[in-house]
């Protein structure tokens, strides 16, 4: 018997949910990443503890990895909790396991059974909208229109391709933004023909690192596990770089006149009488301007860092 | 400073110790409130970032990535409207050939846009299999749309290439077998601009190829190429065209007179579509591999994957399909020994494909139908029933072909002499026709002329 042949044969037990195909999605994210097993255990049980559900044993774990077990909701609850918090995205269930029915798309056309009187395998590129897909998988919410819900996977289910791209086959970022636009860009011309848009995105990126590496002639890409830090140094690290990147995100935001006053004054260090100048006003409004940005600052950030 | 220092006045103290008025009080708060210390803290560290090189990187890289996001939006909402548009066009002129045909939509500079060709390619995939000519006369029109739109479109090289793919598909259900692979080649040299996407557009001409190379009996190559068209849809988590890869593998084995072999890579789709929950290919997987079985010489294997491919069928509502099981299940009994049982159940069997309109098919049961009941000495009926057997054939060799084969077969039952084994000999010869049309009917069991009553 083949594997996974015991799942999915009917409807899966009620509160269970059919975890799908082989290579499941589960084992996909971590080969991807570059994540241990036994680590996902470890912190998979550690909130199991403290959020007083039931753990989860390695052979369970290696079961579902292989789609040849379910899971109970708790169980995939910790996973993600777990895969979360070791990798710093915010991944959703449902990147992890098939939690609902596959859309169904068109029937595979056969002309003739084989045994009739010649085989005919199924036509191949039968061709179907996918938007009802993107809203299973980017938000749980139907009320978005399409182009909100692609917006929605760009930003979502870009971040995920994108630290496939930096981890896994250590291209810069810049590069790797890049990659993952292109990705983007082709599936928007062929998704009549993509089924199944996650898995399709994950061997697109996967596909354009190789050639992005063959055509720089690099060497191996490094192992995810070079990069990955344990000791307390390398957590308080960690921190100062998330304050650092919470604090990119909010100026990103900050409209143009106060980003680019903060970023005079305190990364080019012009004087308040040179951006005043600039600004054809005095310094007095720039050492205001500066304040009511900083403290616009100040205010997005606890409003983020209070949101994770 | 009994209450904590507010976040401005902490601010500013960040930035000016020195300016604060009540720098003391605020010092004196501070050395005594580990809350107020780590606010400063945090202050601090947000002021240091706004000095650090990497945070300005990172604003400017999110704002690029805000600038593409913005780009992608648009290029989306540029397609979804051409799309529109084009099936607004597109729409009233597909529901006949002659319309089609009379639109000369290619002289119309209304068509010439991407989405026109996409909405072509679309349409034509879903009339292969019903309209044939109707399909290849819809994608020769997005080839030559596809060619018309203007040099410097950076989509113009894939919706050609997307053309000229589906453009072999058509081919390959006329069976123009030639124009399908000549097509194939110059699909495959257009699918280069996209790395992340062209080994998965490539993998589709594969197995369009590899399905080719079986109708033309090339079964090694097929099978290989559907192999590796397998596994590169793998790699992009693509099923459904793994499992038909696969089962295409599988059909070359089958015909290359490898049943083992075919077994293994049916028992693979099986696997993989119950894990799929792809019920229509577990089904035809299931019969696909009981057929082997049979092949194979294991009919107790058969029979479990043909009656649960019939009974989802059953469920699916795939008449047809259940009606083909239902007959090679009646096949097994007959192997067994069991004729009666099987007698009665060809007679069902053929009725049902009659009914369905399965004209071939249902002569060929019924064959086997007359071979049962002439095993059984019951020939009551069976010059009847084969005197109106009808085949259809594509060519007129092969309906010459099988008419001599019939006019044999009519023979020997109106002369009393036909046996089990002549109705065996008719039955495989009419089988095998369609991949051999070239071979005459040649009994082997006495000398036979056509034409000769």
């Amino acid at each position: 018997m083949g594997v996974g042949m015991e799942l999915c044969r009917g409807s899966p037990m009620q509160g269970e949910f059919c975890v799908e195909q082989s290579p499941t999605l589960l084992q996909r994210f971590i080969d991807e990443l570059g994540l241990k097993a036994t680590e996902i255990i470890e912190e998979a049980n550690r909130i199991a503890l403290e959020e007083g559900v039931e753990s989860i044993s390695r052979q369970h774990f290696l079961n579902l990895r292989q789609g040849r077990a379910s899971a109970t909701a708790e169980r995939i609850y910790i996973i993600v909790a777990a895969v979360r918090s070791l990798s710093g995205m915010l991944i959703r269930a449902t990147d992890l396991f098939l939690l609902q029915p596959a859309t169904t798309g068109a029937a595979p056309q056969w002309s003739q059974a084989f045994g009739s009187s010649s085989p005919t395998p199924v036509s191949v590129s039968s061709y179907r909208r996918i938007s009802g897909a993107w809203r299973s998988m980017v938000t749980d919410e139907s009320r978005l229109t399409d182009v909100n819900e692609f917006e929605a996977l760009y930003t979502e289910y870009g971040v995920l391709l994108r630290s496939i791209a930096i981890r896994r086959y250590s291209i810069p970022p810049d590069d790797a933004e890049a990659l993952v636009h292109d990705i983007f860009t082709a599936y928007l011309q062929r998704q009549s023909h993509v089924r199944e848009l996650k898995p399709w995105l994950m061997g697109a990126i996967g596909n354009a690192s190789k050639d992005y590496l063959r055509k720089r002639k690099r060497e191996e890409p490094l192992l995810p596990e070079h990069d990955q830090t344990a000791d307390q140094g390398a957590e308080d690290k960690a921190e100062r770089w998330m304050v650092k990147m919470t604090v990119a995100t909010v100026i990103s935001r900050l409209g143009e006149k106060c980003r680019e006053t903060l970023r005079r004054y305190y990364f080019h260090e012009e004087s308040k009488e040179s951006i005043a100048r600039e600004l054809a006003t005095s310094p007095g409004y720039v050492l205001q301007l500066l304040v009511s940005c900083r403290k616009r600052v100040r205010e997005m950030y606890d409003s983020m860092r209070s949101s994770k | 400073m009994k209450n904590h220092v507010d976040d401005d006045k902490l601010s500013a103290y960040t930035l000016a110790p020195s300016f604060c008025d009540d720098r003391e009080e605020i010092e004196q708060h501070l050395s005594r409130c580990t809350e107020c210390r780590e606010r400063l803290q945090l202050c601090e560290e947000i002021e240091s970032a706004f000095r650090d090189p990497d945070v300005w990187a990172a604003v400017d890289q999110v704002r690029t990535r805000s600038a593409r996001l913005e780009a992608a939006r648009e290029e989306y909402l540029r397609i979804e409207k051409e799309d529109a548009d084009a099936e607004a066009l597109l729409e009233p002129l597909l529901k006949t050939s002659s319309r089609f045909r009379e639109a000369d939509i290619d002289g119309d500079s209304r068509f010439h846009t991407a989405a026109v060709v996409r909405k072509l390619c679309l349409a034509a995939h879903a009339r292969h299999e019903k309209l044939p000519q109707f399909s290849l006369l819809i994608t020769n029109a997005a080839c030559r749309i596809a060619l018309q739109l203007p040099k410097g479109r950076r989509e113009r090289r894939l919706v050609l290439a997307l053309a000229i793919r589906e453009r072999a598909n058509a081919f390959r259900y006329l069976g123009r077998f030639a124009d399908g692979l000549k097509s194939l080649d110059d699909a495959e040299k257009l699918f280069d601009q996209s790395p992340g996407t062209d080994p998965w557009d490539l993998a589709i001409v594969g197995y369009i190829r590899a399905t080719i190379y079986m109708k033309c009996e090339r079964l090694s190559e097929g099978a290989e190429l559907a192999r590796v068209s397998a596994l590169a849809f793998r790699e992009y988590g693509d099923s459904l065209r793994e499992l038909s890869a696969i089962m295409a593998e599988a059909c070359c084995f089958a015909l290359a007179g490898e049943p083992v072999r075919a077994v293994a890579a049916f028992e693979r789709v099986i696997a993989i579509a119950r894990t799929t929950g792809e019920r229509e290919m577990l089904a035809r997987a299931l019969q696909n591999a009981g057929v082997s079985y049979l092949s194979a010489a294991e009919p107790s294997k058969a029979v479990p994957c043909l009656v649960e491919a019939m009974s989802i069928f059953d469920e699916i509502g795939l008449a047809t399909e259940r009606a083909r099981s239902m007959w090679k299940l009646a096949t097994v009994l007959a192997g067994e020994g069991r004729l009666a049982e099987s007698a009665r159940q060809l007679d069902e069997a053929r009725a049902e494909l009659l009914r369905l309109g399965l004209g071939n098919d249902a002569a060929l049961a019924t064959l086997e139908w007359a071979e049962v009941r002439l095993s059984l000495s019951q020939p009551e009926g069976v010059a009847d029933a084969c005197s109106s057997i009808v085949i259809e054939f594509e060519s007129e060799g092969m309906r010459r072909n099988a008419s001599v084969a019939l006019a044999y077969l009519h023979e020997t039952l109106r002369s009393g002499s036909a046996t089990p084994t002549i109705v065996r000999e008719v039955r495989a010869f009419l089988a095998e026709l369609r991949s051999r049309p070239e071979i005459p009917f040649e009994p082997l069991l006495g000398k036979f002329s056509p034409g000769v009553s």
